[in-house]
């Protein structure tokens, strides 16, 4: 089994040249035929942060700071990481479903398919990073070294939705019905993550068992690192069980993967 | 040098129908759980450099499992398959995506074959060209026909550098130009030592192309050798299969695959790369992992236990 993972990973470098002109071509054919064009990227999720700005901080909270940080700032740092997670996930869940009819009739290594569509996603995220980035010090709040956090998040956000992915790409090629399930889910758990309300409002009693959503970790990440909050060794329980977690999923994904890859284009 | 070596290859189809069959596949191994069809059985073949092969036989006799095996599209469940250098398939579906234009089809397709972009704006011109769907091109596939969608599927087929090429069935839907123009091409691959395996049921196609003929009945090679020699076989057997009423045939098929059973060697042998080991070991080493250290962070994160109570407590009167 080491072994198959570990040929993953070596596919995932061989490719990599492929998967980057492959997500690259992703991105601009989605956007072909819109007038705005590779701006919708940025004019999607932004008008998304706007009605969640004005229902959830301004309506609910009154526009009241948190811990000092004005709030569409604090809800900036998490949610940024959210809108990667919730899309990757979702299109790379359904990315060799999706594409099974392009690839039937050449020899393409499948398990590319999800990397390229999530790496697709990449862009669009570390371009609203650097706006999140500009936001922060436009409201005078010093970047701090917790800031150098930032790229091991990342990282660990990618390599999540990787394995979530590449779990659910073969259980969705072979049961359809799964990325409707994941849809919901994906739903309940953006609602589950302190992404638009404060931890705070909770009884204390839940907090421990909010963490059990491995996002929570990541979001949580992305505000220490952005707007200086605690350091990862300081949460290294939660780190921990988000990367036995993450590594359950990979290690499930790549015996599905293996085993099913040969036979996936039979599945059509 | 040998292209193309295949030993005792074996193919099955699972013939899943529910979807509780395929939850069944998640978990055990293949044949054991669902039915399957047997596409080919025990096929020995060996396809030297050079050498352009016609493929012939009824339909349902495997032909195209046996050259969809050659391009790596799907694997062997027993036996080998070997394969020295880069194979092309053209078939009649190309999968091309429908809301895409010509133009990015091929850019698409090009890029999946693993092209960069300079190589693929060096091959665009020679494949629109060879193409020849005019303005076209820069409409989305979907208003296409038949015959434009092959041929730019052949097009792009052809534009690329392989060493095997397969043509199966792809000639039969464009018009008498398109099928010179594409002879011409082959007989250019020809002319360059490539390998070709052509897949037709137009026995003039394969008398003028072909120097070796492979006659498949019913997963299993009936004839190989000479054009010269296997072809009359195959057209009297055609001539008398023809003749045979639905029910002769239905019986001429069973007895067929009754001898080959017979002749079948006894126990099913593994199933080879087909099956991986399951990872219980980590996934169960994972888990108490995961675990152990969900527990720890929420025992952490939760107040003491008295307090634990008197939240739960508080929680259920404010209901």
């Amino acid at each position: 089994m080491w072994k198959e993972m570990k040929n993953i990973v070596a596919e995932q470098i061989a490719h990599f040249p492929l998967i980057r002109r492959l997500a690259r071509y992703e991105i601009k054919s989605t956007h072909a035929e819109q007038k705005l064009g590779l701006l919708w990227e940025l004019l999607n999720p932004g008008l998304q942060i706007l009605i969640y700005w004005f229902v959830f901080g301004v309506g609910l909270r009154g526009n009241s700071h948190v811990d000092g940080t004005p709030f569409i700032v604090w809800m900036l740092a998490g949610i940024v990481v959210w809108f990667f997670v919730n899309d990757a996930l979702l299109r790379g869940s359904n990315s060799i479903n999706s594409r099974l009819a392009m690839v039937t009739k050449m020899r393409f290594p499948m398990s590319a398919i999800p990397s390229y569509v999530i790496l697709s996603r990449m862009y669009q995220h570390l371009a609203m990073i650097v706006i999140v980035l500009v936001v922060v010090l436009l409201n005078g709040i010093p970047l701090t070294w917790k800031l150098l956090q930032l790229p091991y998040y990342l990282f660990s956000t990618y390599v999540f939705v990787y394995a979530v992915s590449l779990f659910f790409s073969t259980l969705v090629t072979l049961v359809k019905d799964i990325q409707n399930l994941l849809q919901s889910v994906m739903r309940m758990l953006f609602y589950m993550t302190p992404i638009l309300w404060t931890i705070d409002t909770f009884p204390d009693v839940f907090h421990g068992f909010l963490r059990l959503n491995p996002v929570y970790y990541l979001v949580e990440g992305y505000r220490a690192s952005l707007l200086g909050g605690s350091w990862l060794w300081q949460e290294w329980p939660t780190g921990l069980y988000f990367w036995s977690v993450t590594l359950l999923l990979f290690t499930a994904g790549t015996f599905l993967h293996i085993k099913f890859r040969k036979s996936f284009t039979e599945l059509v | 040098m040998a292209m193309i070596t295949l030993e005792h290859v074996t193919k099955r189809f699972d013939m899943v129908t529910t979807t509780k069959e395929k939850f069944k596949l998640l978990f055990k191994n293949q044949s054991k759980t669902v039915k399957t069809f047997t596409a080919l059985r025990d096929v020995s073949l060996t396809i030297g450099s050079g050498e352009v092969v016609g493929l012939v036989g009824i339909n349902g006799s495997g032909k195209s499992t046996l050259s969809n095996l050659i391009s790596g599209i799907i694997y062997a469940n027993e036996g080998s398959v070997e394969i020295n250098g880069e194979v092309a398939i053209i078939a009649v579906s190309q999968g091309l995506k429908n809301v895409l234009t010509g133009r990015e089809n091929i850019r698409l397709k090009c890029l999946m074959l693993g092209m960069d972009e300079t190589e693929i704006n060096r091959r665009m011109p020679e494949i629109i060209d060879f193409a020849d769907i005019g303005d076209f091109i820069d409409q989305p596939i979907k208003k296409y026909s038949s015959g434009m969608k092959s041929r730019l599927g052949f097009a792009i087929a052809v534009n690329v550098d392989a060493d095997i090429l397969i043509v199966d069935e792809a000639l039969s839907v464009g018009d008498q130009t398109f099928y010179n123009r594409c002879i011409d091409r082959m007989n250019e691959f020809k002319a360059e030592g490539k390998t070709i395996l052509f897949v037709s049921h137009s026995l003039g196609q394969i008398k003028s192309f072909c120097d070796r003929v492979v006659w498949l009945e019913y997963g299993q090679v009936k004839e190989d050798g000479k054009t010269a020699d296997v072809l009359p076989d195959y057209e009297k057997f055609l001539a008398d299969y023809k003749k045979l009423s639905k029910e002769e045939q239905h019986k001429y098929r069973a007895d067929r695959l009754k001898e080959q059973a017979k002749n079948a060697k006894s126990g099913a042998a593994p199933e080879g790369d087909m099956t991986v080991k399951h990872p219980g070991f980590i996934l169960s080493a994972l888990g108490v992992a995961a675990a152990a250290s969900g527990a720890y962070m929420v025992v952490r994160e939760t107040p003491s236990l008295a307090h634990f109570g008197d939240s739960l407590a508080q929680l259920f009167q404010n209901f």
